[in-house]
């Protein structure tokens, strides 16, 4: 302990008061009570996350059959040598491919348009943002109930309005053609899946600089050039975040597929989910299932790194600091 | 007065006490369907077994329905969870491979049923001493015709393949169809049903008496080329589901069907004056085998409750439950016991019935032989095939081939 003195003694010879100072100490960081702060969540994070990928893999290297999961025996990459092997796999994985592009694809392209549309100043914009929202807010099961009648052969009511219309003279099988089947599920997708896109877009769309804006539009930007030059470049980050989740919902999405195809017909909307849960609790075979869900998750990673990946090219082609 | 509003209240909550206590007494007994929410049906099945409350206290029979879509994963995933009902139902398929994993519970000690007639399906859920359940309905699959239709385009009832091709041919026209029948993946379960129906008619089977995949057998080709042929031909409403093409029947839209015991009752509770012009017959094939639907009542190896599912099951087998069953599911299946019989009222306003009881004798199950545990499997290969014959127009013997290489190669 350093001390300092005053050695002004007084005019009666008394002693100079001394003032204590603390020393400086020394910084020794937080300790361990962020850590205790943070562990209630990193243990649940562990039993909902950890432990689930763990026993989802552990059952892929099995013969685990739903009837007794408990009489399961090792059988290391054998569910994943056959799967390899399956006639079945080229196709499935490109029913899957075709539906999360296009669907990711279709559901950016109009949740676009709703926004750009919804951003433009004019009355009854709050009523049509509500309405824009209802696809969203409907159940999946409700979603595919509704379409299974509106494209029902039939008595469906887009057969009844083509037919009225002119444009077919019979119905048109939309969900047993296998031509038509992954373009009927795709376009009950977008219809689905526009509306988080429209309103995450929107708020992109006006976070956008309105001075910015305005000084293009003196430096002579009309339109498709101040979008291009100026919007598109602000609202990139949101579009790819946006891509992303899209992406992984895509690839995850099963009830609309299932209860209005289930896979069918000839495999031609056999996505990988969907042979996952036939193989799983049709056929009984947990492990093969799996297996399935192992190499899906191995997709869903390696697309969400690509994207991660060209969210920060694009923000460091832009000078930005990278927000993903 | 003072002393009155002093007692009420006590004698009020002693009442609720014993009934409290008489409750605790009971034993509850959990009861796995999913025939309760069935229109019309679901009511009568309902009143049959509320019977098992009425007479008696000890144990409370307490119904659980679970979609049919779902049902089968449903209870298999509850029962290898160890959980799931005390006594419940389940069809064929589904039965062999919850009893080849030990999930349901040996009866022989809790059900008697000495003396008593058990049906013909019966011997399923026998065998090495031990009981693993009682059958609860035999459905079998018959050919159900609008007679009115029939008679109005000059077509007799077909009696073999020639005349029914021919009889829904001249009768697909003017929007309305010959025949309707299940086709999509979309309904897997019901699709394997129907076809099972053409390949037996056609003299074919799913294996061979050795429990080996037979689907590429000539009997079997001929079978699939025969349906795949009613579709191709648009002889059916193509991409109608079972609801659907029902409806339709209904409403004088479709002529034939080849469907189960169960359904002339749905139709005729749609639009009764059907009941005038509504006929059954055996299915129009050489062979007069058809499919048979077979359901079973079994106890769930985890249930601590086997007393009391015992004595429930026993209550079923009584005759007049068995009556009661027969008449709630419409007249025209069989139950448990072989002397169960539809009340003469059912009979008199449902002459069809008949048919289903005399056809019964020819049923066969759609499980395959040998491989009754493997159903899924083979319905999703052969299924699969022949979805190719009738949307991608390959060769029934070449599609066959396929799935007969796929099961050999799962099955090995």
């Amino acid at each position: 302990m350093t001390m300092a003195t005053s050695a002004a003694k007084s005019a009666k010879g008394r002693p100079a008061h001394t003032t204590r100072v603390a020393p400086a100490r020394r910084d020794t960081g937080p300790g361990l009570f962020p850590y205790l702060l943070a562990l209630p969540t990193a243990l649940l994070l562990l039993v909902l996350l950890c432990y689930p990928f763990y026993e989802g893999v552990r059952l892929s290297l099995t013969d685990a059959s739903l009837l007794n999961p408990r009489r399961a025996q090792f059988v290391w990459f054998a569910n994943y040598i056959d799967l390899l092997g399956s006639p079945r796999l080229a196709s499935i994985l490109r029913v899957t491919f075709v539906y999360v592009v296009a669907s990711v694809v279709g559901t950016l392209a109009l949740g676009m348009l709703a926004a750009l549309a919804m951003n433009l100043p004019r009355r009854g914009r709050a009523v049509i943002r509500g309405l824009i929202a209802i696809p969203w807010a409907v159940p999946q099961v409700a979603v595919a109930l509704i379409f299974a009648w509106l494209f029902n052969n039939q008595y469906g009511l887009v057969n009844h309005l083509l037919q009225r219309a002119g444009i077919i003279d019979n119905y048109v099988r939309w969900l047993d053609n296998p031509a038509l089947a992954l373009p009927a599920l795709i376009a009950i997708t977008i219809w689905m899946t526009f509306p988080f896109a429209a309103i995450v877009i929107l708020a992109a769309l006006q976070s956008v600089d309105s001075d910015v804006l305005e000084a293009a539009s003196m430096d002579g930007a009309r339109g498709l050039s101040r979008f291009r030059n100026v919007t598109l470049p602000t609202i990139t980050p949101t579009l790819i975040t946006v891509a992303l989740f899209l992406t992984i919902w895509a690839i995850r999405r099963f009830e609309i597929i299932w209860i209005l195809t289930q896979g069918g017909p000839v495999g031609s909307t056999g996505t990988m989910v969907v042979e996952l849960y036939r193989t799983a609790f049709r056929h009984m075979d947990l492990g093969t299932g799996a297996a399935l869900g192992t190499v899906g998750l191995g997709i869903s990673i390696v697309v969400t790194v690509v994207f991660v990946a060209l969210a920060a090219r694009i923000d460091r082609a832009h000078g930005r600091v990278s927000s993903t | 007065m003072k002393l009155a509003r002093v007692l009420a209240p006590m004698l009020g909550l002693a009442l609720i006490a014993s009934a409290g206590a008489a409750l605790a007494q009971s034993t509850s007994l959990t009861f796995g369907t999913w025939e309760l929410t069935e229109p019309g049906r679901g009511e009568r099945i309902a009143a049959v077994l509320d019977g098992f409350n009425k007479a008696q206290d000890a144990v409370v029979l307490e119904p659980i329905n679970i979609p049919y879509p779902r049902y089968a994963e449903t209870i298999l995933t509850q029962l290898a969870a160890g959980e799931g009902p005390d006594v419940f139902i389940i069809e064929a398929d589904t039965y062999f491979m919850a009893r080849a994993q030990g999930l349901l519970a040996d009866l022989s000690a809790v059900v008697d049923t000495t003396g008593i007639q058990m049906a013909a399906a019966d011997s399923i859920v026998t065998g090495d001493g031990t009981r693993t359940g009682i059958v609860y309905a035999t459905n079998n699959y018959g050919l159900i015709v609008n007679r009115a239709l029939l008679d109005a385009a000059g077509v007799a009832v077909p009696t073999n393949y020639q005349e029914f091709e021919a009889a829904a041919r001249a009768l697909t026209t003017d929007g309305r169809f010959g025949f309707a029948m299940r086709h999509m993946s979309a309904e897997e379960g019901g699709w394997w049903f129907d076809l099972s129906n053409w390949v037996y008619g056609a003299g074919g089977a799913w294996t061979d008496a050795d429990g080996r995949p037979s689907v590429n057998s000539p009997q079997v080709v001929e079978g699939v080329r025969r349906f795949a042929h009613f579709a191709t031909e648009n002889l059916i409403p193509r991409g109608t589901d079972a609801a659907t093409y029902r409806r339709m029947m209904w409403e004088g839209q479709v002529a034939m069907v080849i469907d189960n015991g169960a359904v002339p009752a749905i139709l005729l509770s749609q639009n009764p004056a059907l009941a005038a012009t509504l006929e059954a017959y055996p299915s129009p094939f050489e062979d007069p085998t058809n499919a048979q639907i077979a359901a079973f009542m079994v106890v769930n190896a985890n249930s601590d409750k086997l007393d009391a599912a015992g004595d429930f099951l026993e209550w079923v087998l009584t005759p007049e439950v068995q009556n009661g069953f027969v008449d709630a599911f419409g007249g025209a299946l069989g139950t448990g016991t072989s002397t169960a019989t539809p009340s003469e009222a059912i009979v008199t306003a449902n002459p069809w019935v008949k048919t289903y009881h005399e056809i019964a004798a020819h049923g066969r199950l759609i499980a395959p032989h040998g491989q009754e545990g493997n159903t899924a499997r083979f319905r999703t290969e052969v299924l699969s095939q022949v979805d190719r014959v009738i949307n991608l127009g390959i060769s029934p013997q070449e599609a066959m081939d396929e799935a007969q290489a796929a099961l050999e190669q799962i099955l090995r």
